[in-house]
């Protein structure tokens, strides 16, 4: 079954849309000696991008899962504790500070999605420009993303010195 | 000549008027207290807290929430946790692109 013509239209102009906006927000232009060679970067990236996207959609996932059965498990921990007497307020802002950074990383994963198809729907020939403050947002999307999944990992590597071994000791007393 | 110094009648105190007073300092004390806490770091923690306590909250039936745990459990637990994220490569995963 085809798409409506009137929708897709009107897909293509959010989407030209949202790169104009980039474009202005990061005033970026090309001289028009360069124009040729971004147009043909343009074309030939497409399909990266296309393969890239899917490879990060994957990772990203994978991420969210993680994260958020562990979320799952550590409350699952703190509620078991306090049914027993024992304080485990420790576990809250883990959960927190997880909570935080996922959020926002699912937000970002979102963007990236969205960002790559826009860049694989602009029109090379005649908008290079778009296509150019496509490409800056969408690297510096990733780079969000890297921190946040950094910092992800760091506050689960780093959770039996800040949280857990202190309620071990308090259930071993 | 004679002065004759006269000395000036003290105000009253209007007890509806001071009242009114009170009450509007301390609104405005209030709202600056609010207004302050609304903007710091400990309002953000609360807002993060309330909020995973929330999507947890209703997503724990496959769990056990309720057994007693032991000292031991949760070693093994904090032992085997960091495992599963130690994998993850996230600078392979969402380095630069080279684009």
């Amino acid at each position: 079954m085809g798409v409506a013509p009137n929708v897709l239209a009107e897909g293509q102009i959010d989407s030209k849309d949202r790169l104009m906006e980039l474009q202005d927000k990061r005033s970026v232009s090309i001289l028009p000696q360069d124009r040729a060679v971004v147009s043909e970067q343009c074309i030939n990236n497409k399909q990266t991008i296309k393969t890239l996207q899917t490879a990060t959609d994957e990772s990203a996932k994978k991420r969210i899962a993680t994260y958020g059965a562990i979320q799952k498990e550590i409350k699952a921990i703190e509620l078991r504790m306090s049914k027993q007497g024992a304080d485990a307020s420790e576990v809250d802002l883990l959960i927190g500070k997880l909570q935080q950074s996922l959020d926002t990383f699912t937000e970002k994963s979102r963007y990236s999605q969205q960002l790559a198809e826009d860049i694989t729907a602009v029109d090379c020939i005649n908008s290079p420009e778009l296509y150019k403050a496509g490409i800056v947002e969408y690297n510096q999307t990733r780079q969000e993303m890297f921190t946040l999944a950094s910092e992800l990992k760091v506050t689960v590597l780093l959770s039996p010195q800040t949280t857990f071994n202190p309620l071990i000791n308090r259930l071993r007393i | 000549m004679k002065l004759i110094f006269r000395h000036p009648k003290p105000k009253e105190l209007n007890l509806a008027w001071m009242i009114g007073l009170t009450i509007a300092v301390s609104a405005v004390l209030v709202f600056i207290s609010f207004f302050v806490f609304l903007n710091s770091g400990a309002y953000a923690t609360v807002k993060q807290i309330s909020a995973a306590q929330q999507v947890l909250q209703s997503d724990l039936d496959d769990i056990d929430t309720t057994s007693p745990i032991q000292a031991d459990d949760l070693e093994y637990y904090s032992r085997t946790l960091p495992q599963r994220v130690k994998s993850f490569n996230d600078a392979a995963d969402f380095g630069p692109t080279g684009l």
